[in-house]
């Protein structure tokens, strides 16, 4: 298993750079959690913790499977192998225990759309008896979501924030957020940041959120577990997943020379970018090629580490066929 | 721990009553009070057959109503995006399951009482037995139970459209099945069966309607043992 601490830097099955804390207490424990499905999509083994006090992004291209392992967590499907522990509490022998101590915002809203937000909250204060009616009603106002109308007739956005209110209005220990800003504007993702931000400082509270938009995470996650075609690719800080790789560019003839130490390779007509492991980095500068190192961003290292990568891209196969 | 705990009941029955009353609560006491719009036209009427029409409409109603508010539940949950929300509530599935089943108890209870009441009303001049009443709305209470206890287990198994369809088949067949026995059924025994219950003396309505509510109970027993086993494995 992957442990969290923090000089400790361990290699992922997928043999990439994982990172660990020192023994703290855990909000999240995935310990080589795995699903399969009919389809042929199995996630896994997946291993990483998420320590109390922190914001961990899940990151991971479309169908890499951020949403089954947030559907794991909560026990809303069946896991082949591996175990789950929230707040040291097992996840299925404690379900409701735990269920207690989260705060879940989905994709799309779970509350009926028939309901009005004055039900959603009635629903909410049945099922959790620490149900804190004024600060619920706190953050609508400043959401600026009117509790007489119906859950339909708010925007994605408002339905996504609603489910926020719902979810910081009943002390959960740990938020899990499933792609919480795919329907806010700029401003409002940045006011869900601070908030996030603002919930954790007691050090009693961790967030794991599931996010395609990464510049979320450049302002807030302070760990990251990035997941691609149902396997763990990296999990560990945000600064160690930063610097564990670097972009190498260089022309079409400096492309057979980094291939064999590129992790993923994006080419053109005109040249390349290459995902190449920081230590391997050396090993190309020595070799005395042409080529440009940059700081890599986290958009860089979806893209460069998904299927298009040793291949050529659609542009020069569409030159070739003319 | 596997077991039912009154407080995740609660829990989830409330928010399954705030289910049944998605499109308003207005609307779910609208539907229960309808037995008493027939109530109301058999007692102005106040004629023997239409008072008779009138009670039967009330039975059927309030037997009907009491078994399909679970559906009810269910549709509302479906239809409305609102499934997701069982897998973050901190209720376990066999208390979910319970809270769903008590939901619909305590319809049939308070549609029992209700078509009780509206026969009370129709057939006040005729001061009938208290025992006949009494059978009658455990009738309707067995009734209710039964048809509850049937298509549970199916809206757990399959979504609301492919339950409806199942659910409207099995209870079709249910009764071609008790045509059909009566069919075959030796022209002796049939006549024997006809005659009994043409001479039958009202005093065995409320034994006739304590055995169906036992056959009843039975049904939800085994529907309630069925429906966890479906939803504890159905992936949410």
């Amino acid at each position: 298993m992957m442990t969290q601490s923090s000089p400790t830097t361990v290699k992922s099955e997928a043999g990439n750079v994982a990172v660990g804390n020192v023994a703290e207490p855990m909000a999240l424990s995935v310990t080589d959690v795995a699903k399969s499905y009919g389809s042929g999509f199995s996630l896994g083994p997946v291993t990483f913790d998420l320590p109390m006090g922190y914001i961990m992004g899940l990151i991971g291209p479309n169908g890499a499977g951020k949403s089954t392992l947030i559907k794991l967590i909560l026990n809303m499907i069946h896991r082949d192998a591996g175990s789950i522990s929230v707040l040291d509490l097992d996840n299925i022998a404690d379900e409701v225990k735990v269920k207690e101590q989260l705060g879940v915002v989905f994709d799309s809203s779970y509350f009926s759309t028939y309901w009005t937000v004055k039900m959603a909250e009635e629903s909410m204060m049945a099922a959790y008896p620490t149900w804190n009616h004024a600060l619920f009603a706190d953050y609508l106002k400043q959401f600026g979501i009117d509790t007489k109308k119906k859950v339909k007739d708010l925007s994605r956005g408002m339905q996504m924030k609603l489910m926020l209110a719902a979810a910081l209005s009943h002390d959960a220990k740990l938020l899990i957020l499933d792609e919480p800003t795919s329907g806010l504007d700029v401003l409002a993702r940045d006011d869900l940041m601070d908030i996030l931000q603002r919930y954790i400082e007691d050090g009693q509270h961790s967030v794991l959120f599931s996010t395609h938009i990464t510049s979320d995470l450049e302002h807030a996650a302070d760990l990251i577990t990035y997941i691609t075609q149902g396997k763990l690719y990296f999990t560990g800080s945000k600064d160690e997943f930063d610097d564990a790789f670097r972009l190498v560019k260089g022309g079409p003839d400096e492309l057979d020379a980094v291939n064999p130490v590129a992790v993923g390779v994006r080419s053109y007509l005109t040249g390349f970018d290459a995902l190449v492991h920081t230590e391997r980095v050396n090993e190309l500068v020595q070799a005395d090629h042409e080529l440009h190192v940059e700081p890599v961003s986290i958009d860089d290292i979806i893209r460069l580490t998904n299927g298009r990568a040793a291949g050529p891209c659609r542009h020069e196969e569409g030159s070739k066929a003319r | 721990m596997k077991s039912i705990d009154i407080k995740q009941v609660k829990r989830s029955m409330r928010i399954d009553y705030l289910r049944l009353a998605a499109s308003g609560e207005g609307s779910v006491w609208i539907l229960a009070l309808v037995p008493l719009v027939f109530t109301f036209i058999g007692f102005i009427v106040d004629d023997g057959a239409i008072t008779f029409g009138a009670a039967g409409a009330v039975t059927a109603i309030c037997a009907l109503y009491a078994a399909f508010s679970a559906m009810m539940v269910f549709s509302n949950e479906e239809t409305t995006g609102n499934t997701s929300m069982n897998g973050i509530v901190p209720v376990s599935r066999l208390n979910q399951v319970f809270a769903r089943f008590a939901l619909g108890f305590v319809a049939d209870v308070i549609t029992a009482i209700e078509g009780v009441l509206c026969l009370l009303i129709l057939f006040h001049h005729d001061e009938p037995s208290v025992s006949l009443f009494v059978g009658l709305g455990l009738g309707v209470f067995g009734v209710a139970l039964f048809l509850g206890g049937m298509v549970i287990p199916i809206f757990y198994k399959f979504t609301v459209t492919k339950a409806m369809g199942w659910s409207f088949a099995i209870l079709g067949l249910l009764f071609f099945a008790v045509f059909l026995i009566g069919k075959i059924m030796p022209d002796n025994i049939r006549k024997r069966m006809v005659e009994w219950i043409t001479t039958a003396r009202l005093g065995v309505v409320p034994w006739a309607a304590i055995f169906a509510v036992l056959v009843a109970i039975v049904v939800c027993v085994c529907s309630f043992m069925l429906s966890v086993r479906v939803y504890e494995r159905k992936e949410l």
